[in-house]
């Protein structure tokens, strides 16, 4: 497609201009890594994100190195040091070298090898949201009860209260919301009401954290806040100190669960691709740092209602996805990469792009939707007179919303469980059931109930039970396999009102093919769609079937499907994505006329 | 000349307020930049000026009491001029080199950006503003009687030499500049 790169993050250029710095890292992960499959060996330079010189490029660094002489140059080359001369900018070149330390990002030893997990056939599916605001957010409103009695009425099954980190939660918020989540529970005995927070990711983005409900889940929450939330340790640089303080946070989750302190804990990062701060390798470092803990991000971020357009929303950008890049960016991200498309975040809706490339190493990373609701769209209560940021940081939350006498048209939130569901495949119905299946994998997702229930699984020709949605089928070399699609169409109309139509499925395979040898690796060139179905007109519960041929090398298979509304081919060419989600318009992005499901992958590996 | 200065800003829009505090002090027509610093220990964003006049006195006078990072070169010196505290020097000498090279900047104001108000068909938006280049993202094609509404905000990315204008669709059947002025701050009211 010919995307030009300003940029590109070329990790080719030769560290023989870097003016005397070494790289000595001290890559420990480097050993002790199981080696069952050959790939394991190359992961030491992808780590090397923060070249002293990460601006210029290596024609600009020899052209400016005057040890080098003319005759050692390219032509390029050479013109370059014409320039730079004539503008009399050579021979400064020593600024270059004066750095300060250059700490190399203290990433932990990688378990390395394919992670597979048993896959168990769900026998409830559980939907819910993994990022909810409230009162006790700076920029929220809701009472716990508010937000919890919404979602329940909207259909969902599990929440997660998360309040943004910061010096005036991890004082105080933390403990205040507790006993609000304790009489939401009780108050609505079938809606399971968990207790988070939203992370800001030292470095990096925010995310969701939580924990199985416990006798200690606040002093859990409020010790981790306040020693690693980016706010309150004014962490919030993209430097490589900051990205190994979100390593430890997320390893020192992993601790309190050994210590039995609490029952279980699970990290989601969320809206990953707003502003470009989520670098591939702090991504696959956050994923390593412990697989049982951090286990996705967003599929689709919230603020759904944002790009509705002018008159009966804010004609924003949907999930308040519009900005432009920034210092503390990640250069090799793409201008298209900071914007929503067909709702979902970039890293997702790229076929053979971020998640792929997760994917396609074999380790598992889930995606998920949420509403990410803080203030929502028409809403008639405000905060009362007299509730101000001031009155926040000295009580630790807002005061109780009260009746408006006008209609907030402009914000750009949804309710939890009325546009966005992340539904989970869980044994029982319960808190460390939906834990597990979170971490599993067997989660799929959709934006105005566009489905009624999605169940996919691999399995042997013949067989009547294969592999589930998180799974991965180890078969024997040359079993012929497919994949099976069970839809439910919807029959019951959703939050607008209307019965939403599923008129296609599409099929993505991506080849696995180890660990990179580049973490910032963002592109998996090996995953494509590979089968389109016209599913318009179907009704009731369907199956669709896709051969997937002799099991030979390793690979994995994922769903999505959509109202059929608005496609364009992905953003890595027709040949990969004839007919992907479409760029979201700034200002003019209904989201009820662009639905999308996402499932999450299976694995199928021969042995 | 090329006058470049690193003063730690946070993000581009700390810059470009620094760059129009130096549009009163300079008072000549200046091609301004700013310059992404993310080699260092802590990201941050620097600027540059060129100009065919001599900046050089009113900027150091202007800079006396602060600390910042300045590089100031002059064609055909043997090498530029350079103080401040060191992180900060390289900051400027990076912005100094991508302004001489046009390998990279976002540019604040160059020849045609007072003319960057309205809607302008993309052809009087290239020829009038002085933009070599127009691209839409996400593969949305761009002909010269496509409409842009300028929302009078203009941050052309100098690559290699050219001026490029990045843009994307609209509401309303319109292109808008992909980085628009209102950037939504994290956890700003939202």
């Amino acid at each position: 497609m010919g995307h030009d790169h300003p940029h590109t993050h070329d990790h080719s250029h030769g560290h023989g201009h870097e003016h005397g710095h070494s790289h000595e890292h001290g890559h420990s992960h480097e050993h002790g890594h199981s080696h069952e499959h050959g790939h394991s060996h190359e992961h030491g330079h992808g780590h090397h994100h923060h070249h002293p010189n990460a601006e210029l490029d290596a024609a600009t660094l020899a052209a400016l190195d005057e040890s080098v002489p003319d005759s050692d140059l390219s032509p390029g080359e050479v013109s370059r040091r014409a320039l730079l001369r004539s503008a009399g900018i050579l021979g400064g070149t020593a600024a270059l070298a004066v750095t300060g330390a250059q700490v190399a990002a203290a990433t932990t030893a990688d378990r390395d090898g394919w992670i597979f997990r048993p896959g168990a056939r769900p026998n409830v599916w559980l939907a819910g949201d993994h990022h909810i605001h409230t009162q006790l957010s700076s920029d929220g409103m809701y009472r716990v009860i508010d937000q919890a009695r919404h979602a329940a009425a909207y259909g969902l099954d599990w929440l997660v209260i998360t309040d943004h980190g910061g010096a005036t939660h991890a004082r105080i918020g933390v403990d205040l919301v507790n006993p609000q989540i304790k009489a939401a529970r009780s108050e609505l005995r079938n809606t399971l009401i968990f207790q988070g927070l939203e992370w800001n990711i030292p470095a990096a983005e925010h995310g969701t954290v939580f924990v199985a409900p416990g006798s200690r889940e606040v002093d859990v929450l409020k010790q981790f806040e306040n020693s690693y939330d980016g706010s309150v340790r004014g962490a919030g640089a993209n430097t490589p100190a900051n990205e190994a303080l979100a390593v430890s946070g997320i390893q020192w989750l992993g601790q309190q669960v050994d210590r039995r302190r609490v029952a279980d804990a699970l990290f989601l990062a969320n809206h990953p691709a707003r502003n470009g701060i989520d670098s591939p390798h702090e991504i696959r470092n956050w994923r390593d740092a412990d697989s049982r803990i951090a286990v996705g991000f967003e599929g689709a971020p919230g603020h759904q209602a944002a790009g509705l357009p002018e008159g009966i929303g804010g004609a924003s950008a949907r999930g308040y996805y519009g900005n432009s890049p920034n210092a503390n960016s990640f250069p090799g991200y793409p201008a298209e990469s900071y914007r929503t498309w067909g709702g979902f975040d970039w890293m997702t809706a790229t076929v053979g792009g971020l998640w792929d490339s997760l994917l396609a190493e074999g380790k598992p990373w889930w995606i998920s939707a949420n509403s990410d609701s803080h203030v929502n769209w028409n809403e008639t209560s405000r905060r009362p007179d007299g509730s101000s940021q001031a009155q926040f940081d000295r009580d630790g939350r807002y005061m109780d919303p009260v009746h408006g006498t006008t209609i907030n048209r402009t914000a750009g939130d949804f309710w939890p469980g009325y546009y966005s569901r992340t539904h989970v495949g869980a044994d029982r119905r319960d808190y460390l059931a939906v834990m597990e299946g979170l971490r599993h994998g067997r989660v799929w997702v959709d934006h105005g109930a566009l489905v009624k229930g999605v169940e996919v699984e691999v399995r042997e020709v013949g067989k009547r039970h294969g592999e589930p949605l998180g799974g991965a089928l180890i078969t024997r070399k040359g079993r012929a396999l497919e994949l099976v699609v069970r839809i439910t169409a919807q029959t019951m109309p959703n939050w607008a009102n209307f019965v939403p139509t599923l008129n296609r499925v599409d099929v993505v395979q991506g080849a696995v093919t180890g660990p990179v040898a580049d973490r910032d690796t963002f592109t998996a060139p090996r995953t494509k769609v590979v089968r389109q179905w016209d599913t318009s007109g179907r009704r009731g519960t369907f199956e669709l079937v896709y051969p997937l041929g002799k099991a030979e090398a390793p690979y994995y298979v994922r769903v999505r499907g959509t109202d059929g509304n608005r496609s364009q081919p992905g953003y890595l060419g027709a040949a990969v994505d004839p007919a992907g989600p479409q760029l979201d318009v700034v200002g003019a992005a209904d989201p009820w006329v662009d639905l999308w499901f996402y499932t999450n992958p299976i694995w199928v590996l021969p042995k | 000349m090329i006058i470049a200065i690193d003063a730690d800003s946070r993000d581009t829009a700390e810059a470009d307020h620094l760059l129009y505090e130096l549009f009163g002090v300079v008072d000549q027509p200046v091609v301004a930049c700013t310059h992404m610093v993310s080699g260092g220990d802590r990201p941050h964003v620097a600027v540059s000026l060129m100009s065919a006049a001599d900046l050089a006195d009113d900027i150091r006078a202007h800079f006396a009491e602060h600390h910042v990072g300045l590089a100031i070169t002059r064609p055909g010196a043997s090498e530029p001029e350079l103080s401040g505290p060191s992180h900060l020097v390289r900051g400027a000498y990076v912005a100094a080199v991508e302004a001489a090279l046009g390998t990279a900047g976002r540019a604040v104001r160059w020849p045609g950006h007072e003319q960057a108000h309205g809607v302008l068909p993309a052809a009087e938006l290239r020829t009038r503003c002085g933009i070599d280049h127009l691209e839409a993202v996400g593969d949305v094609s761009v002909t010269d009687d496509t409409l842009i509404d300028t929302r009078d905000f203009l941050r052309p990315l100098r690559r290699g030499g050219r001026l490029t204008l990045q843009l994307q669709p609209a509401a309303g059947n319109l292109l808008i500049p992909f980085e628009l002025q209102h950037q939504q701050k994290c956890c700003a009211d939202h």
